[in-house]
């Protein structure tokens, strides 16, 4: 050893004892190291040595010290760059870790210095951005301006989800000014898009508040442009009326940016809960009926009802808005196409084109033949009152109906005289209740009154009971007047107890005196064997009462498939009806 | 009242109570807004002789008190111990510990001031343990009283009770003053020649090398906060522990026994430092982790580190340097002399014995510490010359060469 002593430096030779009493005892080669920055204080490698001494040994507060240190000498920087890199990877990815203690034991002053070195010297511009993120973290005094630029210049970025993420979540919130209202709508249109498509993707939550954190952002640009603070509160968008009110006021103004801004957020915001509502609904033409009680909360001409039916109306009355002139509609357009997630594209644009009556666009295209292109073309054919291809497209949709068997709809018809769409789930029962009451509508639109009319009336009326009872009432009435009714299909489909029973009374109330030719096999004998009230032919009045107990004994029966079958085999006469 | 009334009126007590009325007449007489005439002087320490420890009768007869019986010592310290608690003028509180334990010439006294100093130790009394601390400074901490304190305190301390250490580490962040006097007391004790080898217990130096290396400013707490002293008299200069212990440090090596060393070499030096880095590491993410035994010959290592974190605290922003004396520095040259020389009758090569190349390292170490920071008071060209003067070693030569230039 000594010769090879002899041939190092003072400063070497320190070095070589200490980290030989390194290998046997910490406190001698630390007693080596703190001699050594007295003797050398300024030498680099003697400061650097004692810090990884103090590293390796996992001593905070001196490792701190030292790498402080070496900081301040300012000297040989290119080699502590790895280790300021380490630093700020540390401060990036493992709380807790040894260097992050470390730079919690730094003073500012020096932290700062760190990060900027670390930043300078970064070549990879994510790996710029998220230190430069990381900086203004610490030390937000700094001002997020230059980072903003790096952020939206950087070429990946149109493309590159994580950077607008970078921008958008991370160094956003952190802006207090920005010193360029233009920059600051580059940015907002950036969070617009971001938290649009955020919202849609089904693999990343990691963002609880997406919508809160968009009207942060709006917060930003409207505090520099003055814009009313009521429209960019998060919790004031909540309540959907008062605020839509609040964006009509805007309808006129000159600057047409705050409405477009805080529009399209509403706009987005509404459209996506009412597609996460949706689900699986269609919207179609429903029925108003004027003598029945109108309903109170509507005033508007037209009513949607059923699952999200409200956030549907506001985000529809919001399109319009954004669409209200020729200038605010210009706008609209070229931020949507800014926009990489255009939610408004799939389902709402035809529901809109419905809910407008624009029907032709709203009618899918003739090859399209699946159930909801066939609900759709039901609906439409039917406002217009194209019946016979509303029928075809009710024949089309019966071998389609889905398994999922559902539950009646309670609004498919409303009092009133505006018009009525719903959004009707797809599911069996609510589409062949839906399909049952446009029939019946358009069986009593043929203006014939014939008998077998009504009593496919009453067949289909059976599904919704007691939806359609005053037709019920009128057909009974019909029946009263004329004292007789040929129905020879009332065997095989009228099994409901209630119908039945009104059916029943009546012909016992008239004393007999009807004639209900309704047995399946009296067709030919019409004249002789009718069931009569004169007590001529007491074994026919027998027939009539057992046959009225053989349907009560069927009321049990599903009347869902019994109309499916219905439908299904008087085929022929629906084509022909209308 | 007059002053001979006042004896008169304390007459009336038995002790303990006229010892306890004692004390509030002598504070009356010496702690006043203004200081206190020769007469009063005179009449307090008259009291405190007659009344308190009970050595005088009432004619002021030396050697005829009856002194105090062992259960009477007990019932005064126990009444010292609360009146020094409950005084809240350091001052005043100085003022009547010094008039009582400040005479050089009595072994009683000193008796009962051990027995009171020990029993602060025990109950960690902060405010009894400062009024010791600052009579150690103005006795001397070197001085025979102190000394016999010192003894005192590790025969009770260190020997007999080594399950107290806790408390007693706790000391040095209560009464770091006292502490401080008390170690360089205690480095006076040992570690002077290589002839009697007299070391310390090894319970006393794990103490003390927590007390130092945990507290870097310790042994600088007795400087850097002067003694609240009645007015008029005259502060000694603050000793610091770091000249004794940097003695300790560095002769050591040539101290311990060189058998024992190498058995416990052997035994640990494989496994230790696994351990020891596993222990810095936990002590720095859980503080409270044991750490593990260290042998006699790791403790100094490490004290003698704390030493060198010490001098770094030692620096004084103004004024001249107070921490280390250079003499004091110097006179280790010729100890290690005398080891030298014991080597090379044996016939052997300096430079290849281990115990005083690592002897003259750590003393090179010291010093080059205290340089830097300024620590060292006195001729400093002596200190030099007389560092010349050992056997050769690498680090001293750079030592000697980088301080000759700068004077």
């Amino acid at each position: 050893m000594p010769g090879v002593e002899a041939i190092l430096s003072d400063e070497d030779f320190i070095i070589a004892k200490a980290k030989d009493a390194q290998k046997s005892d910490i406190f001698a080669a630390k007693a080596w190291m703190l001699t050594a920055k007295t003797l050398f204080p300024t030498n680099f490698k003697i400061q650097f040595e004692a810090y990884l001494m103090e590293k390796q040994s996992g001593n905070v507060q001196e490792a701190a010290e030292c790498f402080s240190s070496l900081m301040l000498s300012r000297q040989n920087m290119t080699a502590l760059l790895p280790e300021i890199s380490a630093i700020a990877n540390a401060l990036r990815s493992a709380e807790g870790s040894f260097l992050c203690q470390m730079f919690d034991h730094i003073c500012p002053d020096i932290q700062l210095t760190i990060l900027k070195t670390s930043v300078e010297n970064s070549d990879d511009t994510t790996e710029h951005c998220k230190l430069l993120v990381l900086l203004l973290k610490k030390f937000p005094q700094l001002g997020v301006d230059s980072l903003v630029k790096t952020l939206i210049n950087a070429e990946k970025f149109f493309y590159d989800n994580r950077y607008a993420r970078l921008l958008v979540v991370e160094t956003l919130p952190l802006l207090s000014s920005l010193e360029s209202p233009r920059l600051l709508q580059r940015l907002l249109i950036k969070a617009i898009d971001f938290y649009n498509s955020y919202v849609y993707d089904q693999t990343e939550h990691d963002i609880s508040d997406p919508w809160q954190r968009l009207y942060g952002v709006l917060d930003l640009l409207g505090r520099q442009l003055c814009w009313d603070p009521y429209l960019v509160n998060y919790s004031n968008s909540l309540n959907k009326e008062a605020y839509f009110q609040k964006l009509l006021t805007l309808r006129n103004s000159e600057d047409c940016r705050q409405l477009l801004f805080c529009g399209v957020t509403f706009f987005l915001r509404s459209l996506y809960e009412q597609r996460l509502l949706k689900g699986n609904h269609i919207l179609v033409e429903a029925l108003s009926d004027p003598d029945m009680p109108q309903s109170k909360r509507r005033k508007s001409d037209i009513e949607v009802t059923g699952i999200s039916a409200h956030q549907f109306q506001v985000a529809a009355n919001c399109w319009e808005l954004l669409h209200n002139n020729e200038v605010i509609s210009r706008e609209f357009n070229k931020l949507a196409n800014q926009l990489q997630a255009k939610p408004w594209a799939e389902g709402f644009a035809d529901e809109l084109a419905l809910y407008r009556g624009r029907y032709d666009e709203a009618l899918p295209s003739t090859t399209s033949n699946n159930m909801v292109s066939c609900l759709m073309k039901i609906s439409v054919y039917f406002s217009q009152k194209k019946y016979a291809a509303s029928i075809e497209s009710i024949l089309a949709a019966l071998p389609q109906l889905p398994n999922v068997e559902g539950m009646l709809e309670a609004e498919l018809i409303i009092g009133g005289k505006q018009r009525h769409l719903h959004f009707l789930p797809l599911t069996k029962l609510a589409i062949m209740h839906y399909i049952c009451t446009l029939l019946i509508r358009i069986l009593l639109n043929t203006g014939s009154s014939s008998d077998l009319i009504y009593g496919h009336i009453m067949v289909l009326m059976q599904l919704g009971w007691p939806q359609e009872e005053s037709i019920f009432i009128h057909i009974l009435e019909y029946i009263r007047q004329k004292g007789i009714f040929h129905y020879h299909l009332f065997a095989s489909y009228i099994i409901h107890i209630d119908i039945l029973e009104e059916i029943c009374f009546m012909w016992n109330e008239q004393g007999n005196n009807i004639v209900l030719d309704i047995l399946p096999n009296s067709q030919q004998h019409v004249g002789q064997r009718r069931i009569g009230t004169r007590g001529a032919d007491k074994g026919v009045k027998e027939d009539f009462k057992q046959a009225l107990k053989a349907q009560v004994t069927r009321s049990n029966e599903s009347t869902l498939n019994l109309i499916i079958q219905f439908i299904t085999s008087e085929r022929s006469f629906f084509l022909q009806v209308v | 009242m007059s002053l001979s009334d006042l004896k008169h009126s304390l007459r009336k007590y038995e002790f303990p109570v006229c010892a306890q009325e004692a004390l509030v007449r002598i504070e009356q007489l010496l702690a006043g807004r203004t200081a206190p005439t020769n007469k009063q002087l005179v009449v307090a320490m008259e009291i405190i002789s007659e009344f308190i420890f009970c050595e005088s009768d009432r004619r002021g007869d030396r050697g005829r008190g009856a002194g105090l019986s062992s259960l009477q010592e007990l019932q005064l310290i126990d009444i010292l111990c609360e009146y020094l608690s409950s005084c809240n003028n350091e001052t005043t509180k100085n003022t009547i510990f010094l008039s009582l334990f400040g005479g050089m010439e009595s072994q009683r006294r000193l008796k009962v001031l051990s027995i009171l100093a020990s029993m602060a130790v025990s109950a960690s009394s902060t405010p009894v343990l400062l009024a010791v601390g600052v009579w150690l400074q103005q006795t001397g901490c070197s001085s025979p009283q102190s000394l016999q304190l010192a003894e005192n305190l590790i025969r009770d301390h260190f020997y007999l009770n080594t399950k107290n250490q806790k408390e007693l580490r706790m000391l040095a962040n209560t009464a770091p003053q006292f502490i401080s006097n008390f170690i360089t007391a205690v480095t006076e004790l040992y570690v002077h020649d290589l002839s009697t080898k007299k070391m310390p217990p090894k319970n006393l130096l794990e103490v003390i090398t927590s007390w130092v290396y945990s507290n870097p400013s310790l042994c600088m707490s007795a400087q850097l906060k002067p003694a609240s002293l009645p007015s008029g008299s005259i502060p000694m200069a603050a000793a610091t522990p770091l000249a004794g212990l940097i003695r300790w440090c560095s002769l050591a090596p040539l101290c311990l026994p060189s058998n024992v060393e190498d058995v416990e070499m052997m035994e640990i030096s494989i496994p230790m430092k696994k351990i020891k880095l596993e222990c810095e590491i936990d002590r720095s993410i859980v503080t409270t982790v044991q750490q593990k035994q260290l042998s006699e010959a790791e403790l100094y290592i490490k004290l003698h580190l704390g030493v060198l974190h010490s001098l770094r605290s030692g620096k004084r922003t103004q004024g001249p340097p107070t921490a280390v004396n250079a003499q004091h520095l110097a006179a280790l040259a010729p100890i290690v002399q005398t080891y030298a020389h014991d080597v090379l009758t044996r016939g052997l090569k300096l430079s290849n014995d281990e115990k005083l190349q690592e002897c003259l390292n750590r003393l090179g170490q010291a010093v080059q510490v205290s340089l830097a920071n300024g620590c060292v008071y006195g001729n400093v060209n002596n200190l030099l010359a007389s560092l010349d003067t050992l056997p050769e070693n690498r680090l001293l030569r750079i030592v000697i060469r980088t301080h000759q230039q700068n004077i």
